[in-house]
């Protein structure tokens, strides 16, 4: 762990105020894309990132230094939107995907590319949830398998077989949804 | 090995996962096999695709809310003891001082009005309306006084409950 992140920890354990707003200020944005992408909804992305950063504030006292605080930031968030996801699915809401594209395609490519991308945003909200958050931590945040695994709490071998299995049904989803355009 | 075994490994070549041998092979069977060629092309432009999937990128104005209502939410670490703090912040908090003040004054006029041998009483009638007026004031700041010692017990209650129902802190 890096010395500013350690001597962050040690100032909000003090009950620095200061050093709380400065833990939101870095992590805020990727705490809050990883839940929107997640859930697919800004309310929910709000409400479950903002709730990740009080139970990491409580949680202080068990937060392992050898860790990296991003990771357990991660870890904390994703495990809120899996029991989100979890009480959604079981509660019977379906949260539709929101789009956020222009509102209106100024060619037959951008319109087709918008179907294909609409297509996609819906394949992944279809996938298992622990497949979308190893498909999501991996291609949009970049984080090596080994990180994943410890975000998801599992193996490394789980994470690499969960994060093919998505690939490949994305892969086929927008196979079928290219020969239907 | 046969195509589909090549396939399983796209993946990891296309991670940068697969080195040596293993990737000079899959190299060699990718040049002559054009069915795992194309396999390979619709992985990139699958991970492409996820890749741009569109994510929301709030204004300024939406970060400072989402910090002012954690902070709202937060609770201090540490928390002195209720009186202690009261006192210790007795200085910077003109209201309550000035209650203590009318609260002193109150009981030095109480304590004299029970005096055998006090002056006769003014009826309460009799005040004009300024000096009505400012007698229900501090009636009004004294009864506030009682209501926020009432609130702040209902937060320490509030408190409580939250650890009581969360627990330990453990990282979730």
């Amino acid at each position: 762990m890096k010395e500013a992140e350690l001597a962050l920890i040690a100032r909000l354990r003090q009950g620095d105020q200061s050093a709380f707003d400065t833990l939101v200020r870095q992590h805020q944005k990727d705490l809050f894309r990883l839940a929107y992408r997640m859930t697919q909804n800004v309310e929910d992305a709000k409400d479950l990132s903002q709730e990740a950063f009080l139970r990491a504030y409580r949680g202080l006292g068990s937060f392992d230094e050898r860790s990296n605080l991003s990771t357990w930031l991660y870890r904390i968030t994703m495990n809120l939107c899996l029991t989100h996801l979890r009480q959604h699915r079981s509660s019977g809401e379906e949260t539709l995907p929101e789009t956020y594209a222009d509102p209106s395609p100024k060619s037959l490519d951008e319109l087709e590319e918008r179907e294909v991308q609409r297509a996609v945003a819906e394949a992944v909200a279809e996938l298992p949830p622990q497949q979308r958050a190893t498909l999501l931590l991996r291609v949009h945040h970049g984080l090596p398998y080994r990180e994943i695994a410890e975000i998801m709490e599992t193996s490394e071998g789980t994470v690499r077989v969960n994060y093919f299995h998505a690939v490949a049904k994305l892969r086929s989803q927008l196979k079928g949804s290219r020969e239907s355009l | 090995m046969g195509c589909e075994a090549y396939r399983n490994t796209l993946l990891e070549y296309l991670d940068g996962d697969l080195t040596g041998g293993a990737r000079a092979e899959l190299e060699a069977h990718l040049a002559h096999c054009p069915g795992c060629r194309e396999e390979l092309q619709g992985l990139q432009e699958t991970l492409t695709f996820i890749a741009s999937m569109p994510v929301p990128e709030p204004p300024e104005v939406f970060w400072q809310q989402y910090l002012r209502e954690l902070r709202q939410k937060v609770v201090p670490a540490p928390r002195l003891p209720r009186l202690w703090k009261w006192l210790a912040a007795l200085p910077l908090r003109p209201m309550p001082a000035v209650a203590v003040g009318i609260v002193l004054i109150l009981a030095v006029f109480l304590t004299w009005q029970s005096s055998p041998e006090r002056p006769p009483m003014r009826d309460l009638t009799s005040l004009n309306l300024t000096q009505q007026l400012a007698l229900s004031q501090d009636l009004d700041l004294l009864r506030e006084m009682d209501l926020l010692e009432e609130i702040e017990l209902l937060e320490d209650w509030e408190l409580i409950r939250s650890r009581a129902i969360l627990g330990p802190q453990k990282a979730t």
